[in-house]
């Protein structure tokens, strides 16, 4: 837990697509803080607008829909920054990893290529220079005779191997912040370990910040020292991962917990969420998640509860949250 | 559980129904109205031509357009407005006839060998290749110099060369659909062949086919001219577009509405079926 | 335990890929992918049976083998003692309502163009499940059956969420009355809370219908959650079988043991036993020798490279293919 300034604080982002006559709000109101080296989990279901928030902070939303908010990267707030001046940080300062490392290297151009030209843009070092440091980095993230793989198409690595190449692509110019959308949901158990091993080490040693965006809560508690949780575009619940996990205060926190078959006697019926999650272009005026929750009273219907610090470290949205366990908060 | 674009958030509400999309598509509408007057034409020539197609009148012999002859008149003294509209006939005949048979014949080849691939599937590839590496009019023209002159004969030979491309684009299409796993689960479900190419394969994959049929009934009317103005098609003193224009080319100096007129009429419906066709791929795509 | 329904023998399968153009300047024979190498096991009445492993083991192909969407090259399956690749079994299309099965993505599963009704009311009229008359009144039974609103008979697949066109899937497959459900990767493309909603609704409808369930999946929790026996399977092979609680508390086979311990735990503070295995999963194109697993095995030795283990029962645990699973289970 990093109590240091922090590096990136982002206030209000707000984030919304139209698609004919729809209006998506896809992130409201996001607002969380990073400090250097802390490895913060943005856990949701598919519409939470996770990957969203992640891509938004980059200014690769822009190009679909409105963006607002701001993004203080550094003291500065890279929100508003033009495309050429966000082109300098993306890469450089601030990396991005995506869940199909096949759709985001270029199939067409040899692993090599794509690290050096990596290299060529955010850094000044000469052309034997950067080969070196292409091994280097191949030979960092864990890919065996990486001088003779330079030379290999992205086909030919398997799929981990692939993801290797990314973060090796990624961290080339020593980034200070990673951005990790559902890095390892397209691996292996197995293999994902690896990665996450991998993503951390790196994170530690280059003292980068990482922001992962997972929907496995199990990768979370394994990566993560704080967590925000997700639902229909806003963070509901927030705090240290081990807070947050062992007694979740937020009902749809709770309910996701207690879905997952752990710890419960086998063959028995699990705990569930019932229904589903709102339409984006739907929503209800009052809480996004009244309609699926046990502890919905008659204000959560009408307004919107807003995310507020409930002592040690947390915050929470909700006007009836679970009680905190003993030991817990402050 | 991925999110593979931003927009695919969550269940969609009810949207409107397709056919009120479609109709809000100026294109789609514009091409539904040629069609529409296009086949009115066609079914009841005599409702809007204000002559005889076929009344000669040697007194009024080439005649410019006029407010009693808006089109002209021909070498004959016919009216030309009535000629081109009594055309209507023959050539919507055409774009229906010339392409039906190829259609349904296509579809049900493709979806066969499509869905069985094997042997016939290798012995229909090289027919594929055999049929498509000749020009389509040359092998066209070439049926008919065998068959003889004729409509009946031109609509043959069309269907014979033309089958193979409806064939092509429904075998890739049905294949294409296989890989969705409701193909797989009609077979888990214990049902037929049959059913499982016909009621979930077809209506799946046949859209692209009624796309590319739209287009190939502008195609059909364009070659139907061709053939009618090459003397192959239509036979004088059959008013056809084709035709038509063939009898105005001695005189397109002096007399150039007589090529020109059925020449805008063969623009315009094929320009209609194209605008339907554009509107039917957004119609019939399936949601979801 | 109770009788066998279905018996699998040594079911081999390969898949030939095509011959590319490097493969004939170079005078290779096309290359082939080993997708089953000998897998045996019996489905006994009323059990699920869990099928677990990483992506290319095996484990969708064993499910379409029992299907029928492939046909194996080697092995049997039986059905009640019949061979159900026999030549006259192929035509009778009764052991496809017998044994149904459930697919993985909700999104291509269903043809988009039928109602939910048209879907369900298709399935009872092809096999004969009730007179023409009584067909709606078992349609809405059916989405009675799982949970979903009556209204829903009339709706179009797009107009459903994932987890309710899965709830149809199940609906379609248990209008004609199966004895046997292969579940390939039911939940695996759910959202966490509608997992649990399908997973309560499987096992329930198992209880009520004396189902006999193959799940297949990939998630370990969920595979201990519903299983009464697990089978492990590793590039074409079962690596390890057994009784669900045993084989999770205590997996005996070293790649049971570091798949289990790779599946990251929602504790913070339980970091495993972190066994970490080296490398990657092998090609199924290129299976090395001996023991399949002996390139990463932490316990590999001379003659795991040479002599491929068979599955042998181990007291106390299931059966295990692994020439070393004595000296291993002892050090732990």
């Amino acid at each position: 837990m990093t109590e240091s300034q922090p590096i990136l604080e982002v206030s209000n982002l707000c984030t919304t697509f139209r698609r004919g006559d729809r209006v998506l709000p896809a992130v409201r109101d996001v607002s969380f803080s990073l400090g250097k080296g802390e490895v913060l989990g943005l856990v949701g279901e598919s519409g939470s607008g996770k990957s969203v928030t992640l891509r938004s902070i980059l200014g690769l939303s822009r190009r679909y829909g409105e963006v607002s908010g701001a993004v203080r990267w550094m003291g500065q707030d890279i929100a508003a920054l033009p495309e050429r001046r966000l082109r300098r940080i993306r890469g450089r300062e601030i990396a991005m990893i995506f869940q199909e490392p096949m759709t985001s290297l270029n199939p067409l151009l040899t692993v090599g290529m794509q690290l050096t030209e990596t290299l060529k843009a955010h850094t000044d070092l000469g052309r034997k220079a950067r080969r070196d440091r292409a091994i280097e980095m191949l030979d960092h993230v864990g890919i065996p005779a990486a001088a003779s793989r330079l030379q290999d198409y992205p086909h030919q690595f398997s799929g981990g191997m692939r993801q290797r190449v990314m973060i090796a692509i990624a961290l080339a110019a020593s980034p200070k912040l990673l951005l990790a959308d559902e890095p390892t949901t397209a691996l292996d158990v197995t293999i994902q370990a690896q990665i996450l091993d991998l993503i951390l080490s790196l994170a530690d040693e280059l003292e980068m910040g990482v922001i992962l965006v997972t929907h496995d809560l199990g990768v979370v508690a394994q990566t993560c020292q704080n967590v925000a949780v997700m639902y229909a575009g806003r963070i509901v619940e927030t705090g240290p991962v081990r807070q947050v996990l062992r007694s979740p205060r937020h009902p749809y926190t709770e309910g996701l917990m207690r879905s997952v078959p752990q710890d419960v006697p086998p063959r028995t019926q699990l705990y569930s969420v019932p229904g589903t999650p709102p339409s984006l272009d739907a929503l209800p005026p009052g809480c996004a998640f009244a309609a699926r929750c046990a502890n919905r009273t008659a204000a959560c219907l009408d307004a919107r509860p807003a995310l507020a610090p409930v002592g040690g470290q947390r915050s929470l949205a909700c006007f009836n949250p679970a009680r905190a366990a003993q030991g817990d908060a402050a | 559980m991925t999110e593979t674009s931003p927009l695919s958030a969550a269940a969609a509400p009810p949207q409107k129904s397709r056919l009120q999309i479609a109709l809000r598509k100026p294109g789609f509408v514009i091409g539904m109205v040629i069609i529409g007057l296009s086949t009115l034409l066609a079914v009841a020539p005599g409702l809007f031509a204000p002559y005889d197609p076929n009344f000669i009148d040697y007194t009024a012999v080439r005649q410019p357009p006029s407010w009693a002859h808006p089109f002209g008149t021909d070498m004959l003294g016919r009216d030309s407005l009535s000629r081109v509209i009594s055309a209507y006939s023959v050539n919507m005949q055409m774009a229906v006839l010339a392409t039906v048979f190829a259609l349904v014949i296509g579809v049900v080849v493709g979806a066969l060998v499509g869905y069985y691939r094997g042997l016939a599937d290798m012995i229909f590839g090289r027919i594929v290749d055999a049929i498509i590496t000749f020009p389509f009019l040359v092998l066209v023209i070439a049926v008919v110099a065998v068959l003889g002159p004729g409509l009946v004969n031109m609509y043959i030979a069309i269907t014979l060369v033309g089958w193979v491309y409806y064939a092509r684009l429904m075998r890739a299409e049905v294949i294409a659909q296989m890989g969705n796993d409701y193909a797989a689960s009609g077979v888990v479900m214990g049902y037929s062949d049959r059913r499982i190419i016909f009621r979930h394969l077809l209506p799946n994959a046949i859209t692209p086919v009624v796309v590319y049929w739209m287009t190939d009934m502008a195609l059909a009317i364009l070659l139907g001219s061709s053939l009618g103005y090459l003397g192959l098609g239509a036979q004088p003193p059959q008013a056809e577009w084709g035709v038509l224009i063939a009898e105005g080319r001695n005189f397109i100096t002096t007399a150039w509405w007589l090529s020109l007129m059925p020449g805008i009429a063969i623009v315009l419906t094929g320009l209609g079926f194209s605008l339907i066709g554009d509107g039917l791929a957004d119609l019939l795509r399936p949601r979801g | 335990m109770s009788e066998t329904v279905m018996e699998i023998r040594d079911l081999g399968l390969e898949f030939q890929l095509g011959r590319t153009l490097a493969d004939v300047i170079q005078r290779r024979p096309g290359r082939v992918v080993n997708a089953l190498n000998g897998v045996s096991l019996a489905l006994k009445k009323g059990e699920t049976l869990g099928v677990v492993g990483e992506s290319g083991c095996g484990k969708s192909t064993l499910a379409r083998c029992i299907v029928r969407l492939y046909t194996p090259q080697r092995g049997r399956i039986t059905y009640h003692g019949q061979d159900i690749f026999a030549e006259d079994a192929r035509a009778d299309r009764s052991y496809n309502r017998r044994v149904q099965m459930m697919f993985q993505d909700p999104y291509s599963s269903l043809n988009p163009r039928m109602t939910t009704g048209q879907i369900l009311s298709e399935a009872l009229r092809v096999h004969q499940m009730r007179p023409e008359s009584e067909i709606d009144a078992r349609v809405a039974e059916l989405l009675e059956l799982v949970r979903l609103p009556q209204d829903a008979a009339g709706k179009l697949p797009h107009e459903f969420s994932g987890g309710q066109r899965q709830r149809i899937a199940i609906a379609r497959a248990l209008a004609v009355e199966p004895e046997v459900l292969i579940a390939d990767e039911l939940v695996s493309a759910l959202d966490v809370s509608v997992q649990a909603q399908v997973v309560n609704l499987l096992l329930e409808l198992q209880e009520r219908l004396n189902l006999t369930i193959l799940f297949v999946a990939h998630d370990l929790r969920l595979v201990r959650h519903v299983s009464n026996r697990v089978a492990v399977i590793y590039l074409g092979r079962i690596v390890e079988i057994g009784d669900s609680e045993t084989l999770f508390a205590r997996p005996a086979h070293p790649y049971s043991q570091a798949l289990l311990s790779a599946a990251p735990s929602l504790d913070p503070d339980d970091k495993g036993s972190a066994i970490r295995l080296q490398g990657e999963l092998p090609s199924p194109m290129d299976v090395p020798p001996g023991c399949p697993f002996h390139v990463r095995c932490p316990h590999a030795s001379e003659i795991c490279k040479q002599q491929e283990p068979r599955l042998t029962a181990h007291e106390g645990r299931g059966e295990v293919a692994c020439h070393h699973v004595k000296e291993i289970n002892t050090h732990a």
